[in-house]
């Protein structure tokens, strides 16, 4: 990738943040429509969009977000009201943004088809709203060309054109800025009648970096912008580059000071501007005549050794105006976020991850060389290491968090599109937004999210007059809920509709020959039926759901991420899905155990206690699949039975007891081991859907250990004590 | 970025005639610097092609504006005898046409 095609992929990636930004904004502002920081956050994103794609010379772009910026510049000074139509006019114009990227991005200049339907429609709503504006506005504008400032002694330059003067700073070009870019960028607010490059500083070859800028630019442009939007086109070079922007019809001493500022050694720039028709001769030779008379007021003698600067005269005259584009820079600091990020390429953060998890197991296998040599300060080193490299593992996985708020916000737009569609008013309520994992879980959570949301909605969520008649609101609910849960995240999407279908549920799986019709299901069992392949107890499919290629894939989409899914419902009151999810799917603190001659991680975060099982209890357990732990009932499974492991002589069984949720089980295994920072390595394809096994890892005796899939194990154990105890007639 | 001189390029008439193909960009500034280096000083009359060049930003137009100038401060021969697109309109933008492509009395 070139250089030039790393900047594109900058660019690419903040429209995308600055488009959701707007969308999130628009979202928030049909609760709080007058929330002028809102619509603050709103007015930039599109403002630095406008600029980055000027920059690029991305003209389809620049176009149109002028014309929505304008309308969010008359927004936000109380011109035009924020409303729901308004909104829905920016949420289109977000999303056409948006197609507007991926054009000019590929290399496409114009539109045409569908696409150029829509920019003209849009362009022209959004202009109507300028339009009811617009005599007020050309009154302002008319009042800033000509008296930009209180009046001030001096008369006028007969030149009609605005006067830019760009003096950009020594690093300006390593600092990523392009001049060309900003000239190109000019003449979209109007005509460069005329262009003076300013070489005066060239040095000699030799001494020439050509790294470095030596040359600005005077520049005459004809325009009927605002000085705003002039000024605006130099946003982003305001630290590379010293500024002059003099509207038409200035007055003498504001060209005085142009030429006082912005001469350099043996430049004439009174000629310069002569030459190019900003001042005529005769305003020139009757400004220099001016600055002579101010000298000689100062001195007040008539002759000088020095003459003062015309800045040095106007200030003490008063009539120096404060410089524009010095309070504009001042402003837009004060706008600019204080908050400081660094972005990193995220290849780059996985390398980072990868080496951090080779630390971890050679750090593992010097621990254990360490321990053989049975030397104590290597040993008491050691253990220094281990939490040192413990704490760069935990920082190097933070990298890769991310809040999963704003993955929920990107549903209020969904919930807002959809609810209108269904004619069903309904709300969406978020919380635990602020919850963090990693990013890769994040991306690939979102579909499944979004389709259950879609189902809550359309299945979930009955019919106003429905809910009328059952004494509910007439606003139906989804709430979406992120917490941190035993080493897991839950997320929880919960409605407050109907409630599932339970005979329908039922009805249907015997229809499919997934139970047979005399089969005792618990509520529970029969809710997990939607989770089977092409179920649906929709009788109508609808553009939202209902076509049975959903459920199922939700799920599978959520066990890849080695995570789990669970349906509740209460009939006439709405269901809850609960999706449980590892934080992270790189390196976990682990639990080692062994049996027999093979070890096994637990991820500790599930493990609740240990306990050493005597041999009566050993003895009882071999006869159920329960053990009685303080009163309670345990189920259990033993790792030896289930990897098919030799029985041997034992001395002791111990059991670990793992709680996920609500749920506890115990896992009986030969010896414990100790915790062990556990670098996951994933499973071959061929080894992909074993039920028990998530994962693998590498010891620091070099030896494999496999990852114990701890939630299905917890499934089987619930489910065979169930029969156990059906068996025993306890159920 | 590629230079070359034409077949054209002789020392002893004091012609060269570098052709650049490529990018003229920030990100090879200094590379073409080093480039033009080694004929400064060796040849009189300087003809370019840059009808190859794909790219060019202001840093590549700027090494051409200095080049030109400290040639023509030695009593030397400038020109930009073939250009493409790119190069019109990169220095059409500038207004350097009539600087850097059209004869100096």
């Amino acid at each position: 990738m070139s250089e030039s095609d790393d900047v594109i992929a900058v660019f690419a990636e903040e429209c995308v943040e600055l488009l959701s930004t707007s969308e999130s904004a628009l979202l928030q502002l049909e609760d709080d429509p007058t929330n002028e920081e809102i619509i603050n956050n709103l007015f930039r994103a599109f403002h630095t969009v406008k600029g980055s794609s000027g920059l690029f010379g991305f003209d389809l772009l620049v176009s149109f977000t002028h014309v929505a910026e304008n309308v969010l510049d008359e927004v936000r000074n109380e011109k035009i009201a924020m409303n729901g139509d308004l909104i829905s006019l920016f949420l289109e114009s977000r999303d056409h943004l948006s197609d507007l990227v991926d054009i000019s991005l590929s290399g496409c200049t114009k539109l045409s088809g569908e696409l150029a339907e829509r920019d003209k429609s849009l362009l022209s709503l959004l202009n109507g709203y300028l339009e009811s504006n617009e005599s007020s506005k050309t009154q302002n504008t008319e009042a800033e060309k000509t008296s930009p400032e209180p009046e001030a002694e001096g008369a006028r330059v007969k030149n009609t054109y605005w006067h830019i003067s760009l003096r950009f700073h020594e690093d300006a070009l390593k600092n990523g800025i392009d001049p060309a870019s900003f000239i190109n960028y000019l003449g979209n607010l109007g005509e460069i009648m005329t262009l003076r490059v300013i070489d005066n500083k060239l040095p000699e070859w030799e001494l020439f970096d050509a790294e470095n800028c030596y040359i600005g630019f005077e520049i005459a442009l004809d325009s009927r912008a605002t000085k705003i939007e002039i000024e605006d086109v130099f946003d982003f070079v305001r630290d590379d580059c010293d500024i002059s922007i003099l509207a038409p019809e200035s007055q003498i001493t504001d060209y005085l000071r142009l030429i006082d500022e912005f001469s350099e050694k043996d430049m004439k720039l009174g000629d310069i501007l002569v030459s190019i028709g900003v001042l005529t001769q005769q305003e020139l030779e009757d400004s220099l005549d001016l600055q002579q008379q101010l000298a000689d007021d100062l001195t007040g003698d008539g002759v000088s050794e020095r003459i003062p600067s015309i800045g040095e005269v106007m200030v003490q005259k008063q009539v120096v105006k404060k410089p524009i584009v010095e309070a504009a820079a001042k402003q837009q600091r004060q706008i600019n976020s204080s908050t400081q990020s660094v972005r990193v390429n995220a290849e780059k953060l996985e390398e980072l991850i990868n080496l951090v998890g080779e630390l971890v197991i050679s750090g593992a296998n010097a621990s254990l060389l360490s321990d053989r040599l049975a030397d104590t300060g290597l040993i008491e080193t050691m253990e220094n290491h281990s939490r040192l490299v413990e704490e760069i593992r935990d920082a190097a996985l933070s990298l890769r968090m991310v809040e999963i708020g704003d993955t929920f916000n990107k549903f209020k737009r969904v919930v807002r599109e959809v609810s209108k569609s269904l004619e069903k008013p309904i709300s969406l309520e978020i919380h635990g937004g602020d919850t963090e994992l990693d990013k890769t879980v994040v991306e690939k959570i979102s579909d499944p999210l979004m389709h259950l949301i879609r189902n809550a909605m359309d299945h979930g969520i009955e019919v106003p007059s429905i809910r009328e008649a059952a004494g509910k609101k007439k606003e139906g609910t989804v709430k979406l809920d992120a917490y941190h849960d035993s080493g897991s995240i839950v997320i929880s999407i919960q409605d407050d509709g109907g409630g599932l279908p339970k005979e329908k549920i039922r009805l249907k799986a015997v229809e499919k020959g997934l139970i047979s019709e005399t089969d005792t299901l618990s509520d529970n069992d029969i809710y997990r039926l939607i989770f089977e392949p092409g179920f649906s107890t929709a009788d109508q499919v609808t553009n939202i759901s209902g076509r049975g290629v959903g459920m199922d894939v939700v799920r599978s989409n959520i066990e890849a991420l080695r995570g789990q899914v669970d349906v509740d419902s209460i009939p006439g009151e709405g269901s809850t899905f609960k999706i449980r999810l590892p934080l992270t799917l790189a390196i976990i603190d682990g639990f080692q155990v062994r049996v027999g001659d093979s070890h096994y991680i637990i991820p500790l975060d599930m493990v609740e206690e240990c306990i050493e099982l005597e041999d009566k209890q050993t003895d009882e357990m071999h006869k159920s699949s329960y053990v009685k732990l303080r009163g309670n009932i345990l189920p259990y499974v033993r790792l030896r039975e289930i990897f098919s492991i030799e029985e041997r002589q034992l001395d002791r069984e111990n059991i670990v007891v793992i709680r996920i949720g609500d749920k506890k089980a115990g896992i009986v295994v030969d010896e414990l081991l100790g915790e062990h920072q556990t670098v996951i390595k994933p499973l071959g394809k061929v080894f992909e859907n074993l039920n028990s096994i998530s994962g693998a890892t590498i010891l620091g005796s070099g030896e494999v250990a496999l990852i114990v899939d701890v939630p299905s194990l917890v499934n089987s154990c619930t489910a065979n004590i169930k029969d156990s105890l059906k068996a025993e007639g306890a159920l | 970025m590629m230079f070359t001189k034409k077949k054209g390029s002789n020392k002893k008439t004091g012609l060269c005639q570098p052709k650049l193909s490529g990018d003229m960009t920030i990100y090879n500034a200094e590379v073409l610097k080093q480039d033009l280096d080694t004929i400064i000083s060796d040849y009189q009359n300087f003809k370019f092609d840059l009808s190859m060049v794909e790219e060019i930003d202001t840093s590549g137009v700027q090494i051409l504006m200095a080049f030109a100038q400290s040639v023509r401060a030695q009593g030397k021969e400038f020109l930009i005898e073939e250009r493409n697109d790119a190069i019109s309109n990169a220095l059409a933008r500038y207004q350097l046409i009539p600087l850097l492509c059209e004869e100096t009395e």
